[in-house]
């Protein structure tokens, strides 16, 4: 019984620490989809792109966290910048 | 400073400012080359569509035979962007939720007038243009060059390369986090996307810094045309291009070399230039520069 419970224990900690990698693992891997929209779509936070014709061609494939990223990135950007700089 | 011989080039552009000739000068420049016997493309990125007017004759979006080894063509560059962002269009709509897909193609939609697009889709035809074509001639002949910027933009390539690597590498971290966290990871579509533009800027760089390839400033008469004429040297020199030729155009006399370049001069036309005919007198100057 108690090796049981030892190993139910673990199994637990397997078990949840294995998911907690794999959120860190996804964050991350989300983070760099932020930053990829954040070159593209520059120009929101004011930073002309250029390369704008160019790279709209990636965007159907990132817009699925192109809310997401308005929401967070670009917010916390612009909150950042604002509140160093003031708003215009 | 050597007299120029356009034979040892494969791909010309002629550079200016609206209105100074650069349709007339490439297709009398086009015309000269196929009389030597070089099978010859003379491509026009003119939205102005100038040159069929020129040759009276409709020109379609492929080439098509205008004089014996002469083949010219029109490009439609806002039909080419209008394609392109349609299909990017097309590409959001089978992947996006029908709840988000009118958010991302106002994104899309903005690429139109975005700054730079019209200079982008330029630089895409060229480059299609000349992977496309450039076994099946011997000469290309483009009646406008990409402006000082794009040009710079092409030709200093650690700096955009850089970039797209950066781009690249990004994508792939992000792709082998997935893996790890046991995402299964297919093809990568912005993966290939990102690649396919970086050989678009590899070969554009080594295109517009080759050996093989001319860029020519055409000026007209006058100190404020002269003065234009300068800056467009400059702004194409300082992206890492060399000019090789001006052309002096519709000067009724001859000067020396202007800008310390090898200039050709050309003559006035006593017509406005209509057909191929009427071209003769700036054609006889290029075929004595074909050495």
């Amino acid at each position: 019984m108690r090796r049981f419970l030892n190993s139910l224990g673990l199994f637990f900690v397997g078990a949840l620490g294995t998911e907690n990698a794999t959120d860190k693992l996804l964050k991350k891997a989300r983070y760099l989809d932020f930053d990829l929209l954040t070159l593209i779509l520059s120009d929101e936070i004011g930073i002309p792109n250029p390369l704008y014709y160019h790279t709209v061609e990636l965007l159907p494939y990132l817009s699925g966290e192109l809310e997401a990223w308005r929401e967070s990135e670009k917010a916390s950007i612009l909150w950042r910048v604002l509140s160093e700089t003031g708003e215009p | 400073m050597k007299p120029v011989s356009l034979r040892n080039y494969r791909i010309f552009f002629l550079s200016g400012k609206g209105g100074v000739g650069k349709s007339t000068l490439s297709t009398a420049l086009a015309l000269a080359l196929s009389k030597r016997g070089f099978k010859t493309l003379l491509v026009s990125l003119d939205p102005a569509h100038s040159l069929s007017i020129l040759l009276k004759k409709g020109l379609g979006g492929a080439p098509r035979e205008v004089a014996p080894s002469l083949s010219a063509f029109e490009v439609d560059l806002e039909r080419e962007m209008r394609d392109y962002l349609k299909k990017v269009e097309r590409d959001a709509e089978k992947i996006i939720s029908p709840a988000l897909i009118e958010k991302v193609k106002n994104q899309i939609e903005l690429a139109y007038n975005s700054p730079g697009a019209l200079e982008l889709a330029t630089v895409d035809s060229v480059y299609r243009i000349v992977k496309n074509y450039g076994r099946g001639f011997d000469k290309i002949v483009f009646d406008t060059a990409p402006s000082g910027y794009t040009v710079r933009l092409m030709a200093s390539p650690d700096k955009l390369l850089n970039w797209v690597d950066s781009l690249i590498e990004m994508r792939e971290e992000a792709l082998n986090y997935r893996k790890m966290a046991g995402e299964e990871v297919k093809e990568d579509p912005v993966l290939s996307i990102l690649r396919k533009r970086r050989e678009e800027y590899r070969f554009l760089g080594e295109l517009f810094r080759s050996d093989k390839t001319l860029f020519g400033v055409v000026v007209n008469p006058g100190e404020l045309p002269l003065k234009i004429g300068e800056r467009t040297l400059k702004e194409i020199e300082e992206a890492g291009v060399p000019v090789r030729l001006i052309l002096a155009n519709k000067f009724r006399e001859k000067g020396g070399e202007l800008f310390k370049k090898p200039t050709l001069y050309f003559p006035p036309l006593e017509k406005e230039p209509l057909g191929l005919t009427s071209l003769e007198p700036l054609v006889s100057v290029f075929e004595k520069y074909i050495g």
